[in-house]
C-alpha cells in the first residue's frame, strides 16, 4: 500500500480524520478543558507543540527504533516535551497552567501523540511527519475550540471571556460543569455523524 | 541473534540522558520565574486578606515552623499600622495537598481569614473551600483548637462551619490552621 504523501497527511488531519470528532482520541482533556475557549485553546497549543517536536524527533530516529523498544522511546520523547511545556507554561503564562492544572502533565498519556508517533513518524521523512503533526495540531484545535465556544456561548453568555449574549439568554449553567462537556460533546458528535452518512448516502 | 541488551538499548540510554541535560537545562533556566510567579500571586491575595494592606509596605520576615524557615509577610497599612500576618501553609487534604495563606491579627491571636491558594478537592463540594463563605468564616476565629462542626453550628470562637458533604476537607483545612499556628515561631522569640 502507498503511504499517504505530506499534503494527504496534512489535509486528513484537519476533518476526514479529526482527532477529536472522527478518531476519538485525547477525549480526557478534550472534556476537562472546554468549559472556556482560553483553556481549550491553550491545551491545543500545548498538546500541538508536543506532538510536532515528538513526530519530528521520532522520524529522525526512525531507522534506528529496535520494534521492542520504539514506546519506550515514544514515551521517553513525549513525557520530556511535556515536562518542557509545563514549565514554560508555569513560568510565562501562571494563571492559565493553575487553570489547567494536572491536565497539562496528562499531555503524555494522550493517546494522539503516541498514535502519530506510531502511525506517521516512525515510518515516514521528517518533512512528511511534520506536515502530520501540523495537520492533527489544527484538527484537535477545531475540535477543542468548536466545543469550547459552544460550552462557553451558551453556558456563560460569553466568547474568550467577551460578552456576546444578551443578559436576556438564560445561561445554561450546566453547559459549565464536567456534565456539560459530555453533553456538548455527544450532541456535536451526533451532528456530525448525521452530517457524514447524508453526505455519503446522497 | 538477538544483539546484546546493552547494544540494543543504546539508543534509549542516549536519549534519556540527553532529555535529562535538555530537563535540568529548562528548570535551571525557568526555576526563579516560577518562584515570582508564585510568590506575586501570595502577595495579591494580602490585601483582600487584610483590607486596607499597602503592598510596597508589606514585610517579609523569616519564621520557623516544624525545622524549617519559611518566608511570611507583615501587612501593614499606608499609615504604617500594622494589619496583622499572613502566613504561606500546606497540608494534607481529602484527595492532594491544599495550600493556603492564613492571615492573623497584629496579636497573632485571632485569625482575620484564610486564602485557599491550590486544592484538588471533590468538584462540587470540597472545592468549596476556595468561595468566600468559607475562608470568611474563620476571621475573628481563636486559632489553635478550631475544629469543623456541622453546618449551620458554629457558635464558639473555636468551631467553624463544616462544607456541606465534605466534612473531611473542611477539618483538613482546620488542621493545617492549627498546625502551623501551634509550631510557628517567628525569629527573634516572639510566637
Amino acid at each position: 500500500m502507498q503511504e499517504p504523501t505530506a499534503g494527504e497527511r496534512f489535509l486528513n488531519g484537519l476533518l476526514p480524520e479529526n482527532p477529536t470528532y472522527r478518531q476519538m482520541l485525547g477525549l480526557c482533556a478534550t472534556l476537562a478543558v472546554t468549559n472556556g475557549v482560553k483553556p481549550a485553546f491553550t491545551m491545543a497549543c500545548s498538546t500541538g507543540f508536543v506532538l510536532i517536536c515528538a513526530n519530528a524527533m521520532i522520524s529522525l530516529m526512525r531507522k534506528h527504533l529496535q520494534p521492542h523498544l520504539r514506546i519506550l522511546i515514544f514515551t521517553l520523547t513525549i513525557a520530556t516535551f511535556v515536562t518542557v511545556v509545563d514549565r514554560l507554561l508555569q513560568a510565562f503564562f501562571y494563571p492559565m497552567s493553575q487553570q489547567l492544572g494536572p491536565y497539562v502533565p496528562l499531555i503524555i498519556v494522550n493517546c494522539i501523540i503516541i498514535s502519530r508517533c506510531e502511525v506517521c513518524a516512525s515510518k515516514q521523512s521528517l518533512p512528511i511527519a511534520i506536515a502530520d503533526a501540523v495537520g492533527q495540531t489544527l484538527g484537535f484545535l477545531i475540535g477543542l475550540v468548536s466545543l469550547a465556544s459552544l460550552r462557553e456561548l451558551l453556558g456563560n453568555g460569553t466568547w474568550c471571556e467577551f460578552e456576546i449574549l444578551p443578559q436576556s439568554w438564560p445561561r445554561w449553567r450546566i453547559l459549565m460543569l464536567p456534565p456539560g462537556a459530555f453533553i456538548t460533546f455527544g450532541l456535536t458528535l451526533g451532528f456530525i455523524e448525521w452530517f457524514v452518512h447524508r453526505k455519503q448516502r446522497a | 541473534m538477538q544483539a546484546h541488551p546493552l547494544k540494543q538499548a543504546s539508543l534509549v540510554i542516549v536519549l534519556a540522558t540527553v532529555f535529562a541535560l535538555i530537563l535540568a537545562a529548562v528548570q535551571l533556566g525557568l526555576r526563579d520565574r516560577i518562584a515570582q510567579n508564585k510568590q506575586a500571586q501570595t502577595l495579591s491575595q494580602i490585601p483582600l486578606l487584610l483590607p486596607g494592606a499597602d503592598l510596597k509596605k508589606t514585610v517579609t520576615l523569616k519564621a520557623a515552623l516544624e525545622q524549617k524557615t519559611i518566608a511570611i509577610y507583615q501587612a501593614f497599612d499606608a499609615n504604617d499600622r500594622l494589619l496583622g500576618y499572613v502566613v504561606p501553609a500546606q497540608g494534607a487534604g481529602f484527595n492532594d495537598q491544599i495550600e493556603l495563606l492564613i492571615a492573623y491579627d497584629p496579636s497573632l491571636q485571632r485569625l482575620r481569614g484564610i486564602s485557599v491558594i491550590s486544592q484538588k478537592e471533590t468538584p462540587g463540594l470540597g472545592d468549596n473551600m476556595t468561595k468566600p463563605a468559607f475562608t470568611k468564616s474563620f476571621a475573628g476565629k481563636k486559632p489553635g483548637q478550631i475544629h469543623a462542626v456541622q453546618p449551620g453550628f458554629a457558635a464558639s470562637e473555636t468551631e467553624i462551619d463544616a462544607l456541606s458533604g465534605a466534612t473531611v476537607s473542611s477539618q483538613s483545612v482546620c488542621n493545617i490552621v492549627n498546625r502551623v499556628t501551634q509550631g510557628l515561631r517567628l525569629q527573634g522569640g516572639q510566637p
